[in-house]
């Protein structure tokens, strides 16, 4: 682990960047005011779209995908070398193939409605994957309930 | 034409330089006492894509930077100026100063966190040995043979993985959250997401909160990879302040 500590000098401000396509699922098209009357501009399949990109599907291939993550990393390599060797295992392994396309499924729709999709956003090519279902025996284990909780400072400081 | 509307703020904000509405229309306030509302001319059936979205979305944040703003929903467009005064400003009026007011000299920014798949699953194996000691013992035998098995230690994986997420997740809030006036998680979504949290951040101390995950950054970069929205309207924290969840001075 490599951490440098220049506190003072504020050296690790950084600046927020501006949303991507990705957080305006969350924002624009999930919250804000509304108003009794009004008229909608069309879109179609939109609606559609936020519960599709929340679609997390967990199965038997992920814990296989796990598994063979697991096999494959070599121990006894250094921290560096073999990383890309096992990225690209992972990345081309039939498991993930299988668990990935539903959601690869859904974000092609978002390609499509949304159009011209050129630049996406790292994390949106890859969204591996996650945890278990209720079909899974290790559901119970999951973690609290975490949807859109809000506490205020105040009430965590007393 | 009709209105497409962006959301409401103070009748004396203005708008950042060379800020384009969608379509690159025009900005401009709609303003009925001391609120307004931010507007631009679209066509009826201008239809809405990818870049209409990112448009909304890059008004509100031009508008945050300097201004409060309640940001509306994408996909709102009305007819003409009266009636924007008429159904959003007059209709809503004391629910609207009533948020105005409430996040005066706030803002929103969004932290999301990723974990680096082999490094995280690296420390899990450090952290229980036990997994290390089903792998070699498996790779004796062809994987037919032991498919069972794989998902078992696979399943085991995920979980200790889990932990560790939740371990990073209360980590990176630990130290942001007292920076902030509340926080409002989201589900995490995919499987190596930490973190996905909106922090509401007084617009004066942005500079210590920029500082902190750019420190939480570096500190974590093997691990963890940050992503830093903001700064945005209160999305997350308008419901709560409207139901009197969140509620302040």
């Amino acid at each position: 682990m490599t951490v440098t500590q220049h506190r003072g000098g504020g050296g690790y401000a950084t600046r927020p960047n501006p949303s991507g396509l990705a957080d305006v699922i969350d924002t624009i098209l999930d919250k804000g005011l509304v108003i009794d009357i009004y008229v909608r501009v069309s879109l179609v399949g939109i609606e559609l779209l936020t519960i599709d990109a929340r679609i997390v599907i967990a199965s038997v291939d992920t814990y296989l995908r796990f598994a063979e993550a697991v096999n494959r990393m070599d121990l006894t390599e250094t921290q560096t070398s073999g990383i890309p060797e096992l990225m690209e295992d992972i990345t081309s392994s039939g498991a993930k193939g299988k668990t990935s396309g539903a959601i690869e499924g859904a974000k092609d729709k978002l390609t499509g409605l949304l159009g011209d999709d050129e630049e996406e956003e790292e994390e949106e090519k890859k969204p591996a994957p996650r945890k278990s279902s209720s079909s899974s025996k290790q559901s119970s284990r999951s973690r609290p309930a975490r949807k859109s909780t809000t506490r205020q400072k105040q009430s965590e400081e007393s | 034409m009709v209105l497409h509307l962006y959301g409401v703020t103070t009748a004396d904000a203005s708008p950042p330089p060379d800020l384009k509405g969608r379509r690159d229309g025009e900005l401009r306030l709609v303003a009925a006492g001391d609120l307004a509302v931010i507007v631009s001319a679209v066509d009826a059936d201008t239809p809405a894509g990818r870049k209409d979205l990112l448009a909304h979305a890059h008004v509100l944040e031009g508008y945050a930077e300097e201004s409060t703003v309640l940001p509306m929903q994408f996909g709102i467009a009305l007819p003409d100026d009266d009636v924007v005064r008429e159904q959003v400003l007059e209709k809503d009026r004391e629910s609207l100063e009533h948020l105005i007011h409430s996040f005066d000299g706030l803002v929103q920014v969004t932290v999301q966190a990723f974990h680096h798949e082999e490094p995280a699953l690296r420390e899990v194996l450090r952290r229980h040995p036990q997994l290390l000691a089903a792998r070699e013992e498996m790779k004796a035998f062809p994987e037919t043979a032991t498919h069972a098995r794989q998902v078992d230690l696979g399943q085991a994986v995920a979980s200790s993985l889990e932990e560790l997420q939740e371990e990073d997740r209360l980590m990176l809030l630990d130290r942001l959250a007292p920076l902030s006036r509340a926080v409002a998680e989201n589900d995490a979504n995919g499987a190596h997401e930490i973190l996905h949290a909106a922090f509401l951040v007084e617009r004066a101390e942005r500079g210590s909160f920029d500082e902190a995950v750019g420190l939480l950054r570096s500190e974590n970069e093997e691990r963890m990879r940050l992503r830093y929205v903001g700064p945005q309207p209160p999305y997350s924290f308008l419901e709560p302040m409207k139901t009197g969840e969140l509620a302040w001075d």
